[in-house]
């Protein structure tokens, strides 16, 4: 490659570069004032460390790899959609102690639900698995 | 593009000024990040969501950063991680194969834009898609943050060599994919 066509690759190539998403830009620069993030990071441990044993004896491995995901998908709910949550919170809420307490209450349900729904899709995994098997052995 | 010093932003985080290390973090990388992740997955929302994990995860981690590299290295390993990791997992799981191809809708970004711009951006992504994953990945750090090739073997973990030749066999890819624009470029 000459220089001539090293320059015009650069220059193309640099070109097509995108601006960052404005969104996204702000959603970026929210991640210090989110003190909710705390919540995800204690909340979810200790979820997994109270039901590791029965999530384990369910689904093993695979079901604890989904919790991680989960806690993933958890953090960036809470640090970007936890005005909704709070607005959520407020329909069960007479006064400011009660919002906080119902924003904590639909949390941790949400991810109840969410660990309950990751057993089921291990189990209805698995149970396609088994279908398989049984249909190659007949 | 502003480049703070690294000691500059790991004292205003240990001084208790999160958010605008932080901000200087993202205002200095937020866009090569954001576009290596592009160019490496060719999916736009989910090199937004890689984007998102980076920072977050940069964000978690500064406090404990021990300067053994540059922020700037740490980030773009963290970034190239979660892109292979991600690539890792469609391939792994048909459930998130679905994502797989949603090429980046140019329109999106650009609604008004010039249609020779337009379609040369849509060509430059169709050249980069015909490159192997490794390949993406050292090209858009080579040609958005002008690392130069020991920088990008450091952060992909590759020898030297291995990265040579990524971006030259790149590099003649895309120079063929694209010739037909040399004839505009002068």
């Amino acid at each position: 490659m000459n220089a001539y066509q090293q320059d015009f690759l650069d220059e193309l190539i640099g070109s097509a570069q995108r601006e960052l998403p404005a969104e996204l830009e702000q959603k970026l620069l929210a991640i210090p004032s989110a003190r909710e993030l705390r919540l995800v990071q204690w909340v979810i441990p200790t979820l997994v460390a109270l039901l590791a044993p029965a999530l384990w004896l369910l689904g093993g491995r695979q079901i604890i790899d989904r919790i991680d995901r989960l806690q993933v998908g958890l953090e960036r709910l809470i640090l970007f959609s936890v005005d909704q949550l709070v607005a959520l919170a407020t329909y069960f809420a007479a006064d400011e102690p009660e919002v906080m307490a119902a924003t904590v209450t639909i949390f941790v349900l949400f991810v109840l639900a969410s660990i309950v729904a990751a057993v089921y899709i291990n189990y209805q995994k698995r149970g396609e698995l088994y279908t398989v098997v049984l249909a190659n052995r007949t | 593009m502003t480049v703070v010093p690294d000691h500059e932003i790991l004292n205003l985080f240990r001084s208790g000024h999160k958010d605008t290390a932080l901000q200087k973090i993202v205002e200095a990388y937020g866009k090569t990040v954001y576009n290596v992740a592009l160019f490496t997955l060719n999916d736009e929302l989910a090199a937004e969501d890689i984007t998102q994990d980076v920072f977050i995860k940069i964000y978690k981690g500064l406090g404990q950063f021990r300067g053994h590299s540059s922020i700037s290295s740490w980030l773009y390993r963290i970034t190239k991680n979660a892109c292979f990791d991600l690539l890792k997992k469609k391939k792994a799981d048909p459930l998130d194969n679905e994502q797989v191809g949603r090429i980046a809708d140019s329109d999106r970004q650009n609604p008004e834009g010039d249609f020779f711009e337009r379609d040369k951006h849509n060509a430059v992504r169709a050249a980069v898609s015909k490159l192997g994953e490794q390949q993406r990945m050292a090209v858009s750090l080579y040609y958005f943050q002008q690392l130069s090739y020991e920088e990008i073997a450091e952060i992909m973990g590759q020898p030297l060599n291995t990265v040579k030749s990524y971006l030259f066999r790149g590099k003649k890819v895309l120079a063929a994919e694209l010739a037909a624009f040399e004839e505009d470029y002068e």
